[in-house]
């Protein structure tokens, strides 16, 4: 039985977490998973701010999915004080939340290439990434914290110009997309690593909880966008990407696939934008009560709970991440791997640390 | 004294031709994936800067063997490459004996450091070596069997022996340990493999020593399947170019994992340099 670590620093890995692993010869017989390295405690702090100040402070949770941050962060707040918001704020961050799962996405499928050793699959899915981080950078302002949902609706308005811009650089990334789905379904080698890698049944996949791509790909049906339809969602006509086989390949390609259909979900609100004020007012006092939110970031379910006594400042806020639910089913997964396999399946469930540690 | 001398300056071209094999190796990779890439003189400056870094020795190690296998590992090469460039005739033995000298300097590399990462890297160096070795000295022996000599010549035998050809060529990306087969030094499974620990002038020659085998390996199968040109430089050149064609595999795929490497070893390359054997040996 040796130990072989991987992590708090490690090439694979992005940010710090660690993974030690009991292996026998090539084979993986337990794995040990230790959290913590990136903890901020962000919580605490959001028990010390004004509540109408607490947005910027959820953006920097994370930098990748600092849009889904922002617009739970502000549904909780209009939850609490009844505030409904006007239909154009809600596409505006319906669009802006898809851009951030496109530019995740191809972030992830790029990462998964770079650590099965495909280095040229992996410049490409990030070359094209950045043309999706120039449109968000057109519509916010901001290539990754795009400050633009806040309480009350978001802060810049998306016109004619700015639109036809964003409908350029999706249809400059769609054909890439379906070349690079080819590919990665195609491709002998990828083919070789990532099929019937890190096998999660559906059973088990309901038994850890995970939510997102990762439940997805193991057919299990959950996307909070149809379950409990927030922004604009509810009036938008598109599908759940689920896969069967739930191995590293199908968390893959349900992800890339997930790609086509936010192009799909960005190009309806485009079209289908009504007409009104981008901010309501809202009143500087929060009602007493439990509430919550949940959104779908790029990752999965992420989810807002909220304590208030009144007052300015919220008693309690607690986030659950997505990342959060995935990472126990690692376990799983890692059983009786080959040890070249460990990295391939750890990114597979594309970990997000900063916003698992808070 | 006179053949000396010619040698010590070959061996010197050796490692400036390691050295601008691997810039411009990386500069057509990055210009494959869309990236503008590094001056093709950056491994010179990266040499460079290694010689005046510290080398620091890991406290659990074996400080001997550390120091010297990546001086004799890259010894072993340069002697292959001199013999055979200059030797009218080469003993097939003491190649494959030189080639598997430098693979076990490598592996001795990597036990030398207790670290879970280099002697993983070792092992699997192992594997790797044990299966593409023996294409390449079947392919070896299917040259010397057409001779009827273990003292091998330089001829061209790509068309009497196409297939061991092919199968020295893909050892060629096995022993250079290059994507689809980079699996001892696989960067985001076990960080650098047996050079892990490696610092300073030590990792200098690591590397110089993993850019080496390229040339050195294709050198071998320029002299024994494509024939040795009169003039030296375009001998040279012709080995020269001849190593990107290990650039463009390494650009196009995705790394293996040790037991798919060593099936495709097995199943593929070995039965391919044996037909070349049976119908070498065959009247």
């Amino acid at each position: 039985m040796t130990v072989f670590p991987i992590g708090p620093q490690h090439p694979a890995l992005l940010e710090p977490f660690s993974v030690k692993v009991d292996t026998e010869g090539e084979r993986v017989k337990g794995v040990e998973i230790r959290l913590g390295y990136a903890h901020r405690g962000i919580e605490k702090l959001f028990e010390n701010m004004n509540f109408y100040k607490t947005i910027p402070l959820a953006e920097r949770i994370c930098g990748i999915c600092s849009g889904a941050h922002t617009i739970c962060c502000s549904q909780i707040f209009e939850n609490c004080l009844n505030l409904e918001i006007s239909n154009r704020a809600k596409c505006i961050r319906t669009i802006v939340a898809e851009l951030e799962r496109i530019h995740s996405h191809l972030l992830f499928a790029g990462e998964l290439m770079h650590i099965i050793g495909f280095k040229t699959l992996f410049m490409f899915f990030w070359k094209i990434r950045e043309y999706v981080l120039d449109a968000l950078e057109t519509i916010s302002g901001n290539r990754i914290n795009y400050s633009m949902s806040t309480i009350g609706g978001v802060r810049r308005d998306i016109d004619e110009k700015i639109s036809k811009i964003t409908l350029n650089c999706l249809d400059k990334i769609e054909n890439k997309v379906r070349e690079y789905i080819r590919e990665c379904e195609g491709d002998k080698l990828i083919k070789l690593r990532t099929e019937g890698i890190g096998l999660l049944s559906k059973s088990e996949a309901r038994k850890y909880c995970c939510v997102g791509p990762v439940a997805r790909a193991s057919s299990l049906e959950i996307d909070v966008r149809k379950d409990i339809p927030y922004a604009f969602y509810g009036s938008i006509d598109f599908d759940i990407v689920v896969f069967d086989e739930g191995d590293v390949k199908a968390r893959l390609l349900a992800r890339l696939y997930e790609i086509l259909e936010s192009i799909e979900i960005i190009k309806q609100a485009i079209k289908n934008m009504p007409d009104g004020n981008i901010k309501t007012r809202f009143p500087w006092k929060l009602n007493e009560g439990e509430f919550m939110a949940c959104v779908e970031a790029p990752r999965g379910e992420l989810f807002y709970y909220l304590f208030s006594k009144g007052g300015l400042k919220p008693y309690r806020m607690r986030i659950r991440t997505p990342t959060y639910a995935n990472i126990a089913s690692l376990e799983v997964m890692l059983q009786d791997a080959n040890i070249a396999d460990v990295p391939v399946i750890i990114s597979s469930i594309d970990p997000c640390i900063s916003c698992l540690d808070r | 004294m006179h053949i000396m001398f010619g040698q010590i300056i070959l061996g010197l071209i050796a490692f400036a031709l390691a050295m601008l094999y691997e810039g411009i190796d990386r500069k057509i990779h990055a210009r494959m994936q869309n990236r503008r890439g590094p001056s093709i003189f950056q491994p010179f400056f990266d040499f460079a800067k290694l010689i005046k870094k510290e080398i620091i020795i890991p406290r659990w190690s074996n400080k001997n063997l550390l120091l010297l296998s990546p001086i004799f590992a890259i010894a072993a090469l340069l002697l292959i490459f001199t013999i055979v460039l200059t030797q009218e005739s080469v003993n097939i033995i003491i190649l494959v004996y030189f080639l598997l000298l430098s693979a076990a300097f490598t592996i001795i590399m990597g036990f030398s450091v207790i670290s879970p990462f280099m002697s993983i890297g070792a092992i699997r160096e192992i594997l790797l070596v044990v299966s593409c070795e023996i294409p390449i000295i079947l392919s070896l022996i299917a040259v010397a069997v057409k001779q009827s000599s273990l003292y091998i010549q330089p001829g061209v035998f790509i068309l009497a022996l196409p297939f061991s050809g092919l199968a020295f060529l893909l050892s060629i990306l096995g022993k250079s340990s290059r994507t689809p087969f980079d699996i001892p030094e696989a960067e985001t499974e076990i960080v650098a493999g047996y050079a892990t620990e490696l610092s300073g002038i030590l990792l200098g020659f690591a590397r110089i020593f993993s850019n080496l085998k390229i040339p050195v390996l294709i050198s071998v199968f320029v002299t024994f399947f494509l024939g040795r040109p009169d003039s030296m430089l375009i001998y040279i050149s012709e080995i020269f170019f001849l190593s990107f064609v290990v650039t463009i595999i390494r650009t196009i795929t995705a790394r293996l994992r040790i037991d798919q490497a060593l099936k495709f070893f097995i199943f593929i390359a070995i039965p391919l340099a044996m037909i070349d054997v049976i119908r070498a040996s065959m009247p």
